[in-house]
């Protein structure tokens, strides 16, 4: 079954395809310039306490998202 | 001919560049190294070029000042030389492919070409430029190799006729990268493992304190051990000896013994407080504060290199947002502790006016620079540690209490974190090195001149009864309100000047633990040294900055009289 959550509430260590960013054309623009955009691959790395920052991998890179925006990124995943 | 060298940030350009010239630049392992441009030379078949350093730019619509600077270049440019990292090829070509649509001559270098290999990376160069329509070549600008091969392709930089729809830029980018990359699997490297375990909060603030505190020893270890069996022996030894000999030439008095030598204390020199230029005004930068100074960026250049800041930066975000700044903010902070100038020039990578104005202030406020912590180390240190951790703890809590005062007043958010996290590097040790030696050396130019001029500044004010002059009408808050000396007003007009210079000018005064705590925690807030103002100026425009050094002033006096209440 594919399911879509946000960036912040995936696992850590999970995979997923971006499916949606809920933001205005300044963000999506923004979050494109470091692969973050719809229909990529991504896993996630690690989140912070406190609402702090989550970590991503994207092909090659790794990006570091503030949870405000990664909230605005929703990612489909599989689950059983 | 102007040559632009032009790519996403971190991806090798100021390396490119000080190959391609032989000017130094500083180049780092975290994005946003280069803030502003830099330009130097070069020859390309006989004919001169001049090459300029960009900072870099993820886009031609700028989101930072960094960025903006990178854009308003392009137009003065002849020939682009498009950076770009090969082991990102989808990032980087978006950039190139804006470029392509901008018509002027250019080619590509595929830097970071040896990482392609152990990442698992074949890239087909010859189709890339037959798709893009301009010259293509692969290097690794930190050995060296493929330089040659792109000075010589300079020449042929073409305008490409390659056209794609603006809405299809992505498309057009899978569709070649498609065509020309290839990967094959790869392993985990240890790197990588460390690079994950830094970043996870469980593991990583442990990491954290682990490497803050072993950097802390590093650099008193090196710095005490240089000072005590090197620089002291020298001086004490050596030179001390020299110029009693030439003190007893010149009868040891007159006004030119006064400003080379200065006061012989029991008949010796006391290289602390004899106040001549060839006494104190060497003694102080070379024997007191450079081998801090080397100490402190031998370590940031470590850091730097590795990869650690970024990561710091994710994992201090959330403390950042309560002072109205975002995680990357760490780097300015962390560069003001080697000198404040740097620092207040970093603070570009800052995305807001709001961040920038924050950052630079907290940072001139609380972040004393090495040259100034050396000789408060120096100076209290012989006191103990106590006194030590009462300076730098009042200057923490002032840095968040201010911070806090900030995020709440002045208008606007604070933007999120949004930040690429290179890939752990193992430093290049020449690379290391030369990068402390540009900055040992700008330290020798800037600091030493300037330092020798305070001390002779020194010697007018006293010779005039300047400091006593000034002392009698500023005495009411000096001595009242913060509880030093009338004469230590002497320090603080020195202190606009040099700060090291500045806190070197209380050890006469015979204060005690107490009152050099609050000289020293006021020295570091009042007012940044002109190197710093003009700087901080030019970044923040004159307006923001004198409403900045409005806040120095009271919240230097403020803190300056609680201390004196409370100790
Ligand atoms: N392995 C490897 N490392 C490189 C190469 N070129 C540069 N580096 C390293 O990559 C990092 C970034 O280099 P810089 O030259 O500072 O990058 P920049 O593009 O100027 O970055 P900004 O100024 O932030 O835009 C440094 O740590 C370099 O030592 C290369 O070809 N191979
Ligand atoms: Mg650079």
């Amino acid at each position: 079954m594919i399911k879509k959550i946000s960036l912040t509430e995936m696992r850590i260590g999970e995979t997923g395809k971006i499916a949606e960013i809920q933001g205005g054309q300044g963000m999506v623009l923004r979050l494109e310039t470091l692969g973050v955009r719809t229909g990529k691959e991504i896993k996630k790395l690690s989140s912070q306490l406190m609402r702090g920052p989550i970590l991503l991998q994207i092909g090659n890179t790794q990006v570091g998202i503030g949870f405000g925006i990664a909230r605005k990124v929703l990612v489909e995943i599989n689950i059983e | 001919m102007k040559i632009l060298l032009i790519g996403n940030p971190n991806v090798g350009k100021s390396v490119v560049f000080n190959r391609l010239t032989g000017v130094d630049v500083i180049c780092s392992n975290y994005p946003g190294t280069t803030v502003e441009f830099t330009k130097g030379k070069m020859r390309i078949q006989g004919k001169r070029a001049e090459v300029i350093d960009v900072p870099g730019t993820y886009t031609l619509d700028p989101t930072s000042k960094a960025e903006e600077v990178a854009t308003k270049m392009l137009c003065e440019g002849d020939i682009v030389i498009n950076v770009i990292d090969a082991t990102n090829l989808e990032r980087s070509l978006n950039l190139t492919l804006q470029l392509l649509k901008q018509k002027v001559p250019m080619l590509v270098a595929l830097n970071l070409w040896d990482e392609t290999k152990h990442t698992g990376i074949s890239i087909d160069i010859k189709k890339l430029e037959e798709i893009l329509g301009v010259p293509c070549v692969p290097t690794c600008a930190i050995s060296g190799e493929g330089i040659k091969q792109l000075v010589q392709k300079i020449s042929g930089a073409r305008i490409s006729s390659y056209e794609y729809e603006e809405g299809n830029r992505w498309y057009e980018i899978g569709k070649i990268i498609d065509k020309v990359e290839k990967i094959t699997h790869r392993h985990h490297t240890f790197l990588e493992r460390l690079g994950d375990a830094s970043v996870m909060p469980i593991t990583g603030i442990p990491i954290a304190i682990l490497i803050l505190y072993t950097v802390f020893k590093i650099i008193r270890f090196i710095g005490e051990g240089l000072i005590g069996y090197v620089f002291e022996p020298i001086f004490e030894k050596l030179w001390a000896p020299l110029i009693l000999k030439l003190s007893g030439l010149m009868d040891a008095q007159g006004w030119l013994h006064n400003i080379l030598i200065g006061k012989l204390i029991d008949g010796k020199i006391d290289f602390v407080e004899s106040l001549g230029l060839l006494t104190t005004g060497l003694f102080v930068p070379i024997a007191m504060v450079l081998p801090y100074v080397f100490a402190f960026y031998l370590v940031l250049s470590f850091l730097e290199d590795s990869g650690y800041l970024p990561r710091l930066a994710i994992l201090v975000d959330t403390v950042m947002h309560k002072v109205g700044l975002h995680g990357l903010a760490i780097i300015p902070m962390m560069l003001g502790f080697g000198c404040n100038v740097p620092a207040a020039l970093s603070t570009r990578i800052m995305e807001t006016r709001r961040e920038r104005f924050i950052s630079a202030t907290l940072m001139a406020i609380a972040v004393p620079c090495m040259a100034q912590i050396a000789m408060i180390v120096g100076l209290v240190g012989k006191h103990g540690a106590k006194g030590l951790s009462i300076i730098f703890g009042t200057l923490f809590i002032v840095w968040v209490v201010l911070g806090i005062l900030f995020n709440r007043f002045l208008k606007g958010e604070s933007p999120e974190i949004f930040v690429e996290i290179p890939a752990y590097r193992i430093p290049y040790f020449k690379g290391l090195l030369k990068k402390v030696w540009i900055r040992i050396k700008w330290f020798l130019r800037e600091a030493v001149p300037w330092v020798l001029v305070g001390v002779f500044i020194v010697n007018v004010l006293y010779a005039f009864r300047i400091i006593e002059f000034v002392g009698q009408f500023t005495s009411p808050v000096i001595t009242k309100v913060l509880g030093l000396p009338s004469e230590a007003v002497g320090a603080l007009i020195i202190g606009f000047l040099r700060k090291d210079v500045a806190v070197g000018m209380l050890a006469p005064l015979g204060l005690t633990l107490k009152q050099l705590i609050i000289a020293s925690v006021v020295l570091t807030m009042y007012f940044p040294c002109v190197a710093t103002f003009t700087t901080m100026a030019k970044e923040l425009g004159l307006i923001d900055m004198l409403k900045s050094a409005g806040i120095m002033v009271i919240s230097a006096l403020a803190a300056g009289g609680l201390l004196n209440l409370i100790l």
